[in-house]
């Protein structure tokens, strides 16, 4: 019952919405109060019993399995922040009932799927959260939203209708629908692979994986800042998850670990390059929440090769790396709001600046933070890779370090560009407990770590060295990050290669549309065997009409019908012979 | 009791449809009462059988001969108690609606006697034992439903009612030759899970096989199998109870019932199988699903595109015949209670859309989410059953029909229902975010005065309300609970488990 309580609690706050009243009490409190089952749940629920559901979808189970503590601790950390964020920011939005219930339905999906163990339940609440997220993205109604919801909504259709796939051929691999025993299964199978590459391209939709990333730089930034907090931090974890799910650590064929290493690699540097020619800091960060995933990626490929002798370390570490980015992503974005509504040259705009710097810094890899321990996780994994790929990626992984703290700078110098001369009245109440929230956390991520995630303690010695090795990319990056500034790169704006080719594919299916409206399918009658008028030129035929009559006239002598009285007596006469 | 149940469940509105038949015109609220009546004795006659046949295996059947060695046969198994509750409840709830839907109209007695006797037909479709008796009832079908399509009497509704019935009629001359055919062959037999035909002896492999083509084109009309469905669209003139009874109840479901229990009760899945007949109509069937999302695409009228959406969906009943694995079976089964449910839904709220705020076309949907949004979060919960999004019941069928697919080796349907459920999203999802998310794109508050304004809570008189919210919230709790034992999925399992096998 904790579990359905835990999940459905969001849900639970619908119902009073449909009476006014009750609309702004919802909206003030509901949003940050609904996720604190769950939080209660992920903190104090090592030893509750698995809950299972018979009745309910097909047979759910609801339980943490290996990982669903760790994603349901970021999800409800990072959706009760954005809660209480959005109820000072969107406070005088006219249309904030209409984001309570879309925010409500999305986070109902996303606690959801971190605990559902079953293929049918975590489908559904993956679909919960995929659609309601429409509701988020395209909330403000401009164009540019709207343009942004068209993309989302198309990617994830062929997102979900993928994974669909994977899971109707998932549910019949054998074991029965719980990932649990479905999972260990895949690799043996003889559509294992199918279902492997189904749930890549699936879930690699969600995760922003390169190629299918498109959706993401313009969803994310075009929601309300405390929507594209959880899209960016939380919901963009789905991806992850579900690749935990169907990809059984211990057994799949090695190709899939150098398939994920890779694009991941490519996705890191690909958001970096992509995200430094970007104005608005908010695509900024959804370019860097693709570079990050791509390092995610990279390192849940390491997992997966074969003669990584480390895989406990590297997984806790991945989930370490999902935490914290988490709450690093939603600090930054939360952030952005707080800046914007604060004077650039007073005292409080530089601590604001220190606070957008400080979750950056995290994300590069400082060390002595959260996120050096991630940085040096990851190089763990890569020194039990084999030879071919142990020092290509070790150089890539300083490059890429390198690339955050570019980006990142970006981002600061673009928020600092954009923040008001004039004397602001700041960030509302809510707005700045949320942020600082997500900041405190982020500091303080690193015990709260050693405690609750499952086993092992993150590697972090190595002295002088390690320290080094941490800061070099981060001043190399910063220094890069001037020399752009100072160049004309900096003020020049490029469209990228994301935004030229979404334009390309418009243009060439608005062409399609046009020829398909003129195609003979849109007739309206186009298709179907119009038997009425078949029958009714059969009827209104001249031989038809004429001969019933010609027939009858010709019956009216006595001669045919004696021939005929003839025939027919022989007829019979012969029936009778031969039977 | 065993003898009587079937009947009563018969006669309830049998009776109630000749009583009103009588009935002065003003009579209203007599008529109501009697309507009511009847179909409350239905549903009530209809919940004892279920609860005898499960919990107590009792045999209801009605048996009497006709001469010429032919016995009218009632008999309740269990696919037709699927059918009979779905049609019963449904019933009672369209009756509903049509009251109020109607409420002020002329020829009310006309309508609702003949409203009575389409659902007696289609009780009789479900009951029927063997073929002769589905035949009755298939025919009488036709001929009742013929009032209701053409009941506005306006020239468009008299052509499409010239329509339906050439199509109709036609087709019940087809299907007459092959009962009588078959008949002949083999002598009366009865439908028997699992097939009747193969225990028959010296039967020839090409009679059989004309004689399925000839039922399948019969049967195929009225459920709207490409390219035998151009009635169907046409037919959406009829006022939106009967479109909704017709697409959701009565016509369409009986043709895709009567291709089950051709294909379960009279050939056997695996005899059909063996014959090679089920690979040219599961072509007929994929032809059918794309090129009804296709054209649904196309509609700019909005129970137009309703319309084009249920040939597509009524052939995953279809489908779920051809296909061979056990779980598609289910699928089928199942998605003839969620698929009448859902479209149900739909077409009552395009009906109060209509009556209350005179919008007929998707253009004119813009912004209306705000002006209706009962009514439409009843439309979108539907629509998004009918994508598969889930929890709604859509997601239960596809699955299972998917799952059948590649049990029995037959990928392709996965691809299928990728494509179709693409289509389907294709032309929902514009109408929900127009709906939800456009500003208004005509001024509603002119428009409602039509049917005087009702309290903020009721957008439509509770007669229409009521309905649609039970039919919607039927289809969320149908794939929330699935589940559940007696779930239409629960039930759907306890059918195929005790057909062709195969399903542990």
């Amino acid at each position: 019952m904790i579990w359905i309580l835990a999940v459905f609690s969001p849900l639970l706050l619908l119902p009073p919405m449909v009476f006014p009243p009750f609309r702004g009490i919802v909206f003030r409190y509901g949003l940050w109060l609904a996720p604190a089952p769950a939080l209660a749940l992920a903190l104090g629920g090592s030893d509750v019993a698995p809950g299972l559901f018979p009745s309910l979808f097909l047979e759910t189970s609801l339980h943490f399995g290996s990982f669903g503590r760790a994603f349901l601790l970021i999800t409800t950390l990072l959706w009760m922040a954005a809660g209480m964020y959005a109820s000072s920011y969107l406070a005088t939005n006219p249309a904030k009932s209409r984001f309570s219930l879309f925010f409500l339905l999305t986070l109902c999906g996303n606690l959801g799927l971190t605990v559902a163990q079953d293929l049918a339940s975590f489908y559904t609440f993956f679909a919960l959260m995929s659609f309601a997220a429409y509701g988020l993205v395209i909330h403000e109604g401009t164009p540019r939203a709207l343009r942004a919801g068209r993309v989302y909504l198309t990617m994830t259709l062929f997102g979900e209708v993928m994974l669909a796939s994977a899971f109707f051929y998932g549910g019949l691999a054998g074991g029965g629908l719980t990932f649990q025993a479905m999972a260990p299964l895949l690799p043996a199978h003889d559509q294992g692979t199918l279902i492997l590459a189904l749930a890549f391209a699936g879930f690699g939709i969600k995760a922003g994986v390169i190629v299918f990333h498109l959706w993401l730089p313009l969803a994310h930034p075009a929601a309300p800042i405390p929507a594209s907090a959880v899209l960016s931090g939380a919901m963009i974890k789905a991806g992850l998850l579900g690749w935990l799910q169907f990809f059984s650590v211990d057994s799949v064929a090695d190709f899939w670990g150098i398939l994920f290493a890779c694009l991941g690699l490519s996705g890191a540097l690909y958001g970096v390059v992509s995200g430094l020619h970007q104005r608005d800091p908010k695509t900024i960060l959804a370019y860097s929440s693709v570079s990050q995933m791509g390092l995610m990626t990279m390192t849940l490929g390491f997992a997966l090769m074969s003669g990584v002798s480390a895989r406990e370390e590297i997984m806790t570490g991945l989930m370490v790396f999902a935490l914290v980015h988490g709450l690093a992503k939603g600090a930054l974005f939360l952030g952005i709001g707080i800046s914007l509504a604060t004077e650039r040259r007073s005292l409080s705009g530089r601590v604001v600046l220190a606070g957008l710097i400080f979750p950056s810094l995290v994300l590069a890899g400082l060390p002595f933070t959260a996120g050096a321990a991630v940085k040096g996780v990851m190089k763990g994994g890569v020194a039990h890779l084999p030879e071919v790929w142990s020092g290509f990626f070790s150089v890539m992984l300083s490059f890429s370090a390198m690339g955050t703290t570019l980006l990142l700078s970006a981002f600061v110098w673009r928020v600092f560009a954009a923040m008001p001369h004039e004397r602001e009245k700041g960030g509302a109440w809510g707005m700045m407990v949320a942020w600082a929230g997500l900041l405190g956390l982020l500091w303080g991520v690193f015990p709260m770590v050693q405690g609750w995630l499952p086993v092992a303690q993150i590697p972090f010695e190595g002295g002088l060295q390690r320290i080094w090795e941490g800061i070099w990319p981060i001043g190399l990056g910063v220094f890069l990050a001037c020399l752009f500034f100072k160049s004309s790169f900096a003020s020049r704006e490029w469209k990228g290669l994301d935004g030229f080719f979404l334009e390309t594919l418009e243009q060439a299916l608005r062409s399609l549309e046009r020829r398909w409206r003129a195609s003979p399918l849109c007739d309206p009658s186009y298709g179907r065997v119009d038997l009425v008028a078949w029958t009714d030129r059969l009827l209104q035929n001249p031989i038809l009409r004429t001969s019933p009559d010609k027939v009858e006239q010709r019956l009216m002598h006595w001669h045919t019908v004696g021939v005929l009285l003839v025939f027919l007596l022989l007829g019979f006469i012969l029936l009778t012979w031969a039977g | 009791m065993t003898f009587w149940l079937p009947l009563i469940v018969l006669f309830s509105s049998l009776v109630t449809g000749l009583v009103i038949f009588m009935l002065p015109e003003e009579r209203s609220r007599l008529r109501t009462t009697l309507n009511m009546l009847g179909a409350s004795v239905k549903v009530a006659g209809v919940f004892l059988m279920a609860w005898g046949l499960l919990a107590h295996d009792v045999v209801y059947e009605v048996r009497f001969t006709m001469g010429f060695g032919f016995d009218f046969l009632l008999k309740v198994d269990l696919l037709s108690l699927a059918f009979v509750s779905l049609s019963s409840n449904l019933w009672f709830l369209t009756t509903l609606y049509a009251v109020g839907y109607l409420e002020g109209s002329p020829n009310r007695s006309r309508f609702f006697g003949f409203f009575s006797l389409c659902v007696t037909a289609s009780t009789g479709v479900a009951l029927a034992g063997n073929l002769i008796t589905f035949f009755i009832f298939y025919e009488f079908l036709t001929l009742v439903t013929y009032p209701l399509v053409v009941h506005r009497g306006t020239p468009k509704a008299l052509e499409a009612g010239r329509t339906y019935l050439w199509h109709a009629v036609t087709a019940g001359a087809v299907l007459f030759l092959a009962v009588v055919w078959l008949q002949v062959l083999s002598g009366p037999f009865d439908f028997v899970p699992g097939g009747a035909l193969h225990a028959v002896e010296n039967l020839s492999g090409t009679d059989l096989k004309v004689i399925f083509a000839l039922l399948i084109i019969g049967l195929g009309v009225k459920s709207a199998l490409v390219p035998l469905h151009g009635w169907l669209p046409t037919a959406m003139i009829a006022p939106a109870p009967v479109t909704a009874l017709l697409h959701a109840v009565a016509v369409v479901k009986a043709g895709a019932f009567g291709v089950m229990r051709v294909i379960f009760d009279v050939y056997g899945k695996d005899f059909a199988a063996d014959l090679g007949l089920l690979s040219p109509l599961a072509l007929v069937v994929v032809v059918t699903i794309l090129f009804g999302s296709v054209r649904a695409l196309m509609q700019r009228e909005l129970k137009r595109r309703l319309a084009y959406s249920t040939v597509s969906q009524i052939s995953y009943i279809v489908l779920g015949a051809v296909v061979l694995g056990p779980l598609a079976t289910v699928g089928g089964l199942v998605h003839l209670v969620h698929q009448g449910i859902m479209k149900i839904t739909l077409f009552f709220c395009a009906g109060i859309l209509s009556e209350f705020l005179g919008i007929y076309r998707i253009d004119q949907m813009d912004g209306v989410g705000r002006k209706m949004p009962v009514t439409m979060a009843l439309f979108s919960i539907a629509a998004l059953g009918m994508i598969g999004v889930p929890p709604v019941a859509g997601f239960v069928s596809k699955w299972h029909l998917a799952q059948g697919g590649i049990q029995g080796g037959q990928e392709w349907v996965v691809a299928v229902l990728v494509v179709s459920s693409l289509l389907n999203a294709a032309y929902f999802l514009p109408i929900l975010h127009a709906c939800w998310f456009k500003p208004a794109a005509m001024d509603f508050e002119g428009t409602n005065t039509q049917r005087g304004t009702f309290s903020k809570w009721w957008e439509a008189p509770w007669t229409l309300m009521l309905p649609t919210l039970a039919t919607a919230l039927f289809s969320l709790a149908a794939g929330v609970f699935a589940g559940w034992e007696w779930s239409p999925l629960g039930v759907a399992e306890k059918i195929a488990r005790g057909r062709d096998g195969g399903l542990p």
